[in-house]
């Protein structure tokens, strides 16, 4: 049985994303939620025990500033960015660990996502970040998201 | 209007997301904040409101913190000046501040670098001699 992991996800449209949480939710995440990067940043000054930070962002630029401004306080939190926009470079914007492209947001990018996560996180982390190749494959293609 | 508060911070960035978040940790230990962007704005609140501690990064819009802080020098030469670098060496002009932390820093080793220079006496504090250029233009300020 996988560990439960304990999320902050940080996302502006949260009645968009109601659905989406509670397949988090299924998926044995403990969601903290936080509107915006302020609120983010007080969550993460208060709260014990986050695993990661889940960045649900369609502007790879605003998200990218999200997650530099909350490294400042955790920096060694991995912090992912969930996407419909793919980054033209294919290079991970800046205070990003690893973008997950999905197109729609449904109960089995939830999976897919909590499963890439555990699995980022039971790697050792040095290795995640410093080997390239690993590194982009464990950036899921949108193929692997779109129903 | 000044505020009158004890541990007024004011917080000089130019990176809008580093300025929210560290103006929120700042808030969340406790301390009253005023954060801005640029010098210009920097300075009309030094001048203005009762600043207790400055915290400048390293890499501003158009000057370096250092520079800044002669300038600020000339103005309140009482108030202490810690200065967030992202660079991993030790910036130039560095003595013209009461500290220097990395921007890598833990939050807590910041708050603590804080809190020592908001209870340093005054009379310890290092005010190094200023560069020429910053005397005649600290004079130019009394006599004015």
């Amino acid at each position: 049985m996988n560990a439960r992991l304990r999320i902050l996800f940080v996302c502006n449209h949260a009645n968009a994303c109601v659905r989406f949480q509670k397949s988090l939710e299924r998926e044995r995440c403990q969601l903290l939620f936080a509107a915006n990067r302020e609120k983010a940043a007080k969550t993460l000054l208060s709260a014990s025990g986050v695993d990661a930070i889940l960045i649900h962002h369609n502007d790879l630029l605003r998200g990218s500033t999200i997650a530099s401004g909350l490294k400042l306080i955790r920096p060694s939190l991995p912090v992912f960015l969930l996407t419909a926009s793919w980054p033209s470079t294919g290079a991970l914007p800046l205070g990003i660990d690893a973008v997950c492209y999905a197109a729609t947001l449904n109960r089995r990018v939830a999976y897919d996502v909590t499963r890439f996560i555990r699995r980022l996180l039971t790697e050792t982390p040095r290795r995640m970040l410093d080997e390239p190749e690993l590194g982009h494959r464990l950036t899921p293609r949108g193929s692997n998201y779109l129903n | 209007m000044a505020k009158t508060v004890s541990n007024l911070i004011l917080l000089v960035d130019d990176d809008t997301s580093a300025r929210a978040v560290r103006k929120v940790v700042l808030e969340f230990h406790g301390h009253q904040v005023v954060a801005v962007g640029d010098a210009e704005h920097a300075l009309h609140i030094l001048q203005e409101q009762p600043i207790k501690l400055v915290i400048l990064d390293y890499f501003l819009d158009g000057m370096t913190g250092t520079e800044l802080a002669r300038t600020m020098r000339g103005l309140k030469p009482q108030v202490p000046i810690l200065l967030l670098s992202g660079s991993t060496d030790v910036p130039d002009g560095i003595e013209c501040v009461d500290g220097y932390l990395s921007k890598l820093e833990p939050v807590a080793a910041i708050e603590k670098k804080i809190a020592e220079l908001l209870h340093r006496p005054e009379a310890s504090r290092i005010c190094p001699q200023p560069a020429a250029g910053w005397r005649n233009a600290a004079s130019k300020d009394r006599s004015g």
